[in-house]
């Protein structure tokens, strides 16, 4: 079995484009937060959240027309560029390379599923617009970063909702380790849509203003949007052409709660933790830094830090969740989260839990309140949970030579 | 040169418009269609002017009252082939955490995402959805519901990769075994017949981009194992997956390309590479299964080039199961596991399932039994 690093990042994000505005706005505690601009939120008495502002695709993109594909296509494709750029790579080597794509989402090209399903309330199913329907199978995200890089390997969307960016990586990571790809291109993404905000909405999870998570005045969640891209390679490929090494994978663990759809588990997200560990062939003492789950509704802070307490005992490592600054990107979270861990092990720091007043005991974790920390870490966790009870975790190390 | 993927596929089970189970859909009988024409035909402004292929199912009525109040068809299509294939090929309560469902799907449950955005718009205010019917929004519902269904703990995951949905289950499945994340995974796909997949039926259809086939439906999932732990236990392993292969073997195309052809004869010749066969080996191919004309056309133009005067024998579930899209690739396995001569063989007969999609993706599963 091959060792597999990651040698590129690539990110669209509320708080930074490109791995390294991303990277500065996380040491920074940036808030992402604004009104959300792309739906009509007449009748909602808040609507907050993240979305990505003035993004333009046409920047990266040189072999897909923006046009002709939906958001969440483009924020993958365009974060796959960065990625690849990042990793010192090009269209033209990778073209003739076995790379292949696998991108997590949760809900797919949900905007153009918004617009088909308004154009059918006013105009009857008959007015719907053709030209979007073969836009709106989720895999067209996978397809577009590999028309975009002129790949050749297998391209597929991992839909397992809001842990599918750590799908998606394992996966990736598995391909390269058994030697089935040699780079892989993979993480997440998605667009803020109407039916995921006005179905968190019902549920009374959205927060009004900014999200809070491990906090007791939490108030729920923010939607947010973007996508998460990491380049990865084998350990030798990458030393063999001397490319920069972010951190490696160093394996993953996946597991299902097979209990309630929606209410996370406190048991199956220990078992899963193991799982993770055993994989990654690591003890609970070695993990420097928890990427939380951390969506900062009580439901989900609570049965997290549960969960955490449950396999770290009394030697809790910092645990924080870059959601405070980005929202809840849905499929992209975790790859994001993986972004950020990755980034975190390279330079040396903690990114913050920020928008903290006052910790919730019910919790008692340490949240990297507000303030990033600067900390060498050798080995990060990086958690991802969803409805479906789809629990999938990422280890990723320090590359020592 | 790669081995053998030492893959058994020890059971399968189907719900498709030919019946409920792979008795059914083996068998040559045919069901009239009108049987299975849901109440809500009419109400729900389904296109008049299609052909239906409805799967003769009610979820509520196989799985019982209990937990279905609120699933959906694309839920109750999944946890129904789970529930046959379950029967058929159990696993114990300490083996559930290396137990799981791997569901292909490219939008899943797109009446159900369709549907609650609708209400966003119509209800006095944009918020006054029915929470119940949330989950039923992602496209993970049906891999969900089946591991609660079944209390499978293990890899749980759904897969999308459009007519190569089914490929791509199989293939992930292969990978979590081979890892040894799991022991025994119930992998397959599902496609759903509702308003919104027969007008994007229709709509294609008079763009000119599908031919105008019956739209059908259903559920298919195999049973995954390795199949050297099997035969170690003293197990009869008839069923053998052997290779996947997958590659994006030609460029986007509208028209036959010799090209395309080409892609796809290279995808047959590296899957049998894989394991060193020979396409005198292969008794069987398995294609079609599609709307799309051109897919249809360049795949049996590949084969015929490439096996020449020793032809396989040729199978497409169309006619069986309609256009049925993510479900498609699982549905033409099916075909070739169904198919009377592949089972009364003595598991040394290979067969190849074959997909093209128009933008130049070429799976192949090479299967034994």
């Amino acid at each position: 079995m091959k060792r597999v690093v990651i040698t590129g990042i690539g990110a669209v994000t509320s708080i930074g484009v490109g791995g390294r505005d991303f990277g500065n706005a996380l040491r920074k505690g940036v808030s992402g937060v604004s009104e959300i601009t792309s739906f009509d939120t007449t009748g909602f008495e808040h609507a907050n959240g993240c979305p990505v502002k003035n993004f333009d695709p046409s920047k990266w993109l040189q072999h897909v027309a923006p046009e002709s594909i939906g958001r969440s296509s483009q924020f993958a494709s365009a974060a796959a560029v960065m990625a690849v750029a990042d990793a010192g790579l090009d269209r033209a080597f990778l073209s003739q390379s076995n790379c292949g794509v696998s991108i997590g989402t949760t809900d797919g090209e949900s905007q153009i599923i918004d617009q088909l399903s308004e154009q059918a309330v006013h105009g009857g199913y008959a007015s719907i617009d053709q030209h979007l329907i073969t836009r709106v199978p989720c895999h067209n995200i996978a397809n577009a970063v590999a028309t975009e890089l002129g790949l050749r390997h297998q391209a597929l969307a991992m839909p397992t909702a809001c842990s599918a960016g750590n799908y998606a990586i394992g996966y990736a990571y598995d391909l390269i380790s058994l030697g089935e790809a040699d780079f892989m291109i993979c993480g997440g993404a998605d667009s803020i849509c109407r039916k995921t905000f006005a179905g968190f909405y019902r549920l009374g999870t959205i927060a009004p203003e900014v999200c809070q998570p491990f906090d007791k005045n939490r108030k729920g969640i923010l939607t947010g949007e973007g996508a998460g891209i990491l380049f990865l390679e084998s350990l030798d490929s990458a030393l063999a052409r001397g490319a920069h090494i972010y951190a490696e994978v160093l394996g993953y663990g996946l597991n299902c709660d097979a209990d309630h759809m929606v209410a996370p588990n406190r048991e199956s997200i220990a078992r899963c933790i193991r799982n993770a560990h055993q994989n990654a062939g690591i003890e609970p003492g070695d993990v420097d830094y928890v990427c939380a789950h951390g969506t900062g509704t009580v439901a989900n802070d609570v049965t997290e830090a549960g969960a955490i307490r449950q396999v770290f005992g009394d030697r809790l490592p910092p645990v924080s969740s870059i959601k405070s600054m980005i929202g809840h990107t849905m499929g992209a979270a975790s790859a994001l989260a993986s972004v950020a861990s990755a980034i975190a092990i390279d330079e040396g720091f903690i990114p913050p839990t920020i928008n903290h007043t006052e910790v919730d005991p019910q919790c008692g974790i340490d949240c990297v309140p507000n303030v990033s920390r600067n900390a060498p870490l050798r080995i990060v966790e990086n958690h991802g949970f969803a409805f479906g009870g789809n629990n999938a975790i990422t280890i990723y190390a320090r590359y020592e030579s | 040169m790669t081995k053998s993927l030492d893959i058994a596929l020890m059971a399968w089970e189907a719900i498709s418009p030919a019946g409920i189970g792979a008795k059914q859909f083996a068998s040559s009988e045919a069901i009239d269609p009108s049987i299975a024409m849901p109440e809500d035909f009419t109400e729900a402004q389904y296109p008049p002017d299609l052909e239906y292929k409805f799967a003769p199912y009610e979820g509520r009525k196989f799985l019982g009252p209990k937990g279905t109040r609120t699933m959906d068809r694309t839920t109750a299509l999944a946890v129904g082939a789970a529930k046959l294939l379950y029967e058929a090929r159990p696993f114990s309560e300490s083996n559930s955490e290396r137990s799981g469902f791997i569901v292909g799907t490219s939008t899943g449950s797109i009446r159900s995402t369709s549907d609650f955005t609708r209400e966003t718009f119509v209800q006095d205010r944009p918020f006054l959805v029915n929470p119940a019917l949330f989950p039923n929004t992602v496209m993970n519902c049906a891999a969900g519901q089946c591991a609660i269904w079944f209390k499978a703990r293990g890899v749980n995951a759904t897969i999308a990769a459009g007519r190569l949905s089914g490929f791509m289950s199989l293939q992930y499945g292969s990978m979590m075994l081979r890892r040894k994340y799991a022991d025994l995974l119930y992998a397959g796909a599902v496609e759903e017949l509702c308003p919104q997949t027969a007008w994007a039926h229709k709509k294609l259809t008079d763009a000119g981009h599908r031919v105008n086939v019956p739209q059908g439906e259903g559920g298919v999932m195999f049973a995954m194992e390795r199949a050297s732990d099997l035969i170690a236990n003293g197990e009869n392993v008839r069923t053998k997956l052997h290779a996947l292969q997958c590659r994006r073997y030609f460029d986007v195309s509208t028209v036959p390309t010799q090209q395309a052809i080409n892609g796809i004869m290279q995808c047959i010749k590296d899957t049998l590479e894989r394991v060193q066969l020979t396409k005198e080996d292969i008794r069987f191919v398995s294609i079609g299964a599609s709307s799309d004309k051109l897919v249809f056309e360049m795949e049996r133009a590949a084969v015929d080039a490439y096996f020449g005067s020793n032809h396989p024998v040729l199978i497409d579930v169309i006619d069986k199961v309609g256009e049925t899209y993510s479900a498609a690739f699982s549905f033409k396995l099916a075909g070739l596991l169904a198919h009377p001569e592949f089972q009364n063989g003595s598991g040394s007969q290979f067969g190849l399932v074959l997909s093209a999609t128009h933008d130049g993706y070429v799976g192949a599963a090479l299967v034994s039994g």
